[in-house]
């Protein structure tokens, strides 16, 4: 009867359907969840995906843990979803690209902080911008003009300059970068509201290189790597390069930190060590100072 | 409707209508042409990177994601809209059963109608704000295919309910009345006639509801999708999505190309769902 | 019209089935009746609980913001002042930015379209622009976004020397070509709902077509044509990732659509991620949350009550 064939298949699709949905004998023992900086986001990830690659089983890695299968989960946010996430539990690793705050230091109680590199946040813009040929460096006090929205042209900021409107580029509260730029240049400042909001060090990147109108503060790696389509500018002086970084003269230096809460169990353990060793020259590679120099 | 005569002579009201139709005929065509362009737009800006090795492997390449495919995405969008209808369409179409079998009174029908309509006008957003801070953080489901699944489950709800208790209802009385006055219970009805009837009704208005929730990102943003996964999906680990990798491709740079390709495949996924949703609607008048 | 009888199951009137099933012992029915009610409130209760749960977050918000005026109206978005601010002016004033300056080009054109499938078309279009409306209906709003993204600002930046082509004018254009399609359905439906022979009538006086269009048909039709606007504004405001994409996310309280703003929809997505739960960012964005959603749900009631007297006119 025609009627059964349909029963029929009503049966089937819902047995498909929960098929589909069946939990595979997969427990969270083995499973790795990392979250936060997207100035970390690749370098992690693609540690992550070598990680894997070399040692397929959690045995692999050292003996005394089970033969299941290595399986890491990366994700961005922004260092502040990164704190907020370990606290919260949802991740078991936090990547963090700045101090953390005393708010957060009493929040999170018992932690670990991992050194993986050193990073500068450095003023860029396009290398097409108006002032890219004549300027090399800005003093502190106009990066916080700048950033505050009171110069809004570029004429104002070097009178040599068109009338252009300097279209400024930040990324959104929760990032180190924007944490480090409040707390070290603008103080009590506030970034101006007329800024575009980016969602991550990568979307900052991209504008960056299509505007040419755009200043913003990106991660000096990105700079590095970007084959001479962005510029930076030296800070009163000091130009954002891995050395100075690590004489500690740029005062934009920030910290590229992997963060645990409590004691790290085995397997955060063993990734971490992988990137505090093998994963370094991938950190290298990327154009921020790794952490052993 | 027969083709109105114009009046002769050259009068304003004959200029006016003229003006009008015009104008009336380029905003037909214009609604014709924008569909189209941008599926063109899609489809030449994509089409190159199509082949099997786009649709089933994953990405690689640096940075993540420049190369390679968007297979894992699209897994695992599939994974969260089955586990999405395997929690609305029971209870859909079970309250569907209720509403239209069961129901007191027809006060009751419409007040509980009229709460399922406003409840499912609630943009997708605030779905996954909830999800987030119910499921991922307070029932400490972490960021996973189950919380994801639920969240859209609860998207389609609406949808599905609305749907087939329209189905259920347009079955005529007649049907039903006369196998209840041969004796038969209720459930004998629903079971062997209402169901069978209506079911492309039904169907119908899952594919639809799946189709709005697979193409959804705000939703599963924050409650099941992650940047990058080699695994299969389970329940307990995050997944990579169609909509959410494309927007990741896009606000990273990381590759346009493959931002085309991925936006092309959600697009023609979804038309193709739409498309079998209006064919089972078209099904339903043979049965009468 | 399905709507509006009683439903079609129910042949009794003194007792309800349920109450039949029990008394006759019929075990499968009471069973049926059972999983059905306990289905029904499940899904139900789990949509109530939401709107239930976001305004119980929420209210916390209003007291550190010293109230609903300081919420709404005073307070900056700053929250990494010294003391943090969380004021959604400029995500309110951005929604309503966008979603006005959306319905603005949309509802001409779709009034346009719906005269011409109901009125003017020929048979052969007017089959093809269904499923087209359909077509535009069904792409999902990141796919918007990514068109807008990749065809209007680049055009914004180059061609119309804007410094950043993301802008609420932006947002607003892609926001009204998915709105729409959904205004375009509804007031086709509501312009044939007229009945033939009132415009019968009409031809029969020897005015234009267009004369009848205007003074008959459209008035006849007006609250469905009125719903279909207010179904268009509630799509627009719930849409979440193209305006994200393209409104630029500023937290500046905009002036014109050259300006960037950041609707509630932005600016949950934005900063959902580092507001920790119970954190006092969380309470603002839920209270932001709580403010779309009742302002949907208000305008979605609205539209449902206008076309239930849209349907009762023509009954």
């Amino acid at each position: 009867m025609i009627n059964m064939t349909r029963w029929l298949f009503i049966k089937a699709t819902a047995l498909a359907l929960l098929a589909i949905t069946s939990t595979h004998a997969l427990a969270e023992d083995g499973v790795l969840r990392v979250g936060g900086s997207t100035t970390l986001l690749p370098a992690i990830s693609t540690a992550a995906s070598d990680f894997m690659e070399k040692y397929k089983t959690w045995n692999k890695v050292a003996p005394n843990l089970p033969e299941k299968p290595v399986i890491i989960f990366v994700t961005g946010g922004g260092s502040s979803f990164g704190v907020k996430s370990v606290l919260n539990g949802t991740v078991n690793i936090g990547m963090v690209s700045r101090d953390l705050k005393d708010k957060e230091v009493s929040s999170l109680g018992q932690h670990q902080t991992y050194l993986v590199g050193k990073d500068a946040v450095a003023i860029a813009s396009s290398a097409k911008n108006p002032m890219a040929a004549t300027v090399k460096q800005l003093s502190g006090d106009e990066v916080v003009r700048l950033f505050a929205g009171e110069t809004a042209y570029y004429s104002e900021l070097v009178k040599k300059l068109p009338k252009r409107e300097i279209v400024l580029l930040t990324r959104d509260a929760g990032a180190g970068s924007t944490e480090v730029l409040q707390e070290v240049l603008m103080k009590g400042k506030q970034i101006s509201p007329k800024a575009l909001q980016l969602p991550s060090q990568g979307a900052l990147l991209q504008k960056l290189k299509n505007n040419t109108l755009a200043i913003g503060y990106i991660s000096s790696g990105l700079v590095s790597q970007s084959d001479g389509a962005l510029k930076s500018y030296a800070l009163d002086g000091v130009s954002p390069s891995n050395e100075n970084v690590l004489n500690g003269t740029y005062k934009l230096a920030r910290p590229l930190n992997l963060l645990v809460k409590d004691v790290p169990d085995a397997y955060a353990k063993a990734f971490v060590d992988y990137v505090l060793s093998d994963g370094q020259a991938v950190v290298d590679s990327l154009g921020y100072v790794p952490a052993k120099r | 409707m027969s083709k109105p005569q114009s009046p002769p002579s050259l009068s304003v009201a004959y200029l006016g209508d003229r003006f009008a139709t015009v104008l009336v005929w380029l905003t037909g065509l214009l609604a014709l042409a924008l569909p189209l362009a941008i599926l063109g737009f899609l489809a030449v800006r994509g089409m190159h990177v199509m082949c099997w090795e786009f649709l089933l492997s994953g990405p690689s390449g640096v940075p993540l994601g420049s190369a390679g495919g968007i297979g894992p995405a699209i897994l695992g969008t599939l994974y969260l809209v089955g586990m999405g209808l395997a929690v609305a369409l029971p209870l859909g179409v079970g309250g569907g059963i209720y509403l239209s079998e069961f129901a007191p009174c027809a006060f009751w029908v419409r007040l509980l109608e009229f709460a399922a309509e406003c409840l499912g006008a609630i943009p997708a957003v605030i779905y996954g704000l909830f999800g987030y801070a119910l499921l991922v953080v307070f029932l400490a489901m972490n960021i996973s295919l189950l919380a994801g699944g639920l969240t859209l489950g609860m998207m389609m709800f609406p949808i599905i309910l609305i749907g087939s208790r329209a189905a259920l209802a347009a079955v005529p009385s007649l049907e039903r009345e006369s196998a209840l006055a041969l004796g038969v219970s209720r459930s004998w009805v629903a079971r062997r006639i209402l169901l069978p009837r209506a079911w492309p009704g039904i169907a119908a208005s899952a594919v639809l509801a799946a189709g709005h929730a697979a193409g959804s990102a705000a939703p599963v943003m924050f409650t099941a999708s992650t940047v990058f996964t080699v695994t299969n999906p389970a329940m307990t680990t995050p997944v990579m999505t169609l909509p959410t990798h494309l927007y990741n491709l896009v606000s990273e740079a990381v590759s346009f190309d493959h931002a085309y390709g991925t936006a092309l495949v959600l697009v023609v996924g979804i038309l193709l769902v739409n498309a079998l949703s209006m064919l089972l609607r078209r099904r339903l008048p043979e049965h009468y | 019209m399905v709507a509006m009888t009683v439903p079609a199951g129910n042949t009794s009137t003194l007792l309800s089935p349920a109450r039949v099933a029990w008394r006759g012992r019929r075990w499968s029915d009471l069973a049926l009746w059972a999983v059905s009610l306990g289905f029904m409130l499940l899904g139900t209760g789990a949509l109530l609980l939401i709107v239930l749960y976001v305004a119980a977050e929420a209210l916390p918000a209003l007291k550190q913001a010293g109230g609903l005026k300081g919420l709404l109206f005073v307070l900056p978005w700053e929250p990494l002042a010294e003391p943090p601010s969380y004021g959604i002016l400029h995500a309110w004033l951005s929604s309503l930015l966008v979603t006005a300056l959306s319905l603005l080009l949309a509802v001409p054109v779709a009034l346009g379209v719906a005269i011409f499938t109901s009125e003017i078309a020929p048979p052969l279009l007017r089959g093809l622009l269904r499923p087209c409306m359909e077509l535009l209906a069904g792409i999902p709003s990141v796919v918007y976004g990514f068109f807008g993204y990749v065809t209007l600002i680049p055009l914004f930046e180059n061609s119309f020397g804007l410094a950043a082509g993301e802008c609420i004018l932006a947002a607003g254009l892609i926001l009204s070509v998915m709105v729409l399609p959904f205004v375009a359905s509804t007031a086709t439906e509501a312009l044939r709902g007229v009945p033939g022979n009132l415009r019968e009538s009409a031809y029969a006086t020897g005015v234009t077509r267009w004369h009848v269009i205007q003074h008959v048909v459209l008035r006849q039709a007006a609250p469905g044509l009125f719903a279909a606007i207010v179904l268009g504004l509630a799509r627009a405001l719930g849409e979440a990732l193209a305006v994200l994409m393209l409104a630029g996310n500023a937290t500046a309280v905009p002036h014109s659509p050259m300006d960037r703003g950041q609707p509630i929809t932005a600016l949950i997505l934005t900063e959902l991620g580092e507001a920790g739960v119970d954190s006092d960012k969380y309470h603002a964005l839920m209270a932001a949350g709580l403010l779309l959603m009742v302002i949907t749900v208000v305008i979605n009631l609205t539209v449902l009550a206008l076309k239930r007297r849209m349907l009762s006119r023509h009954v």
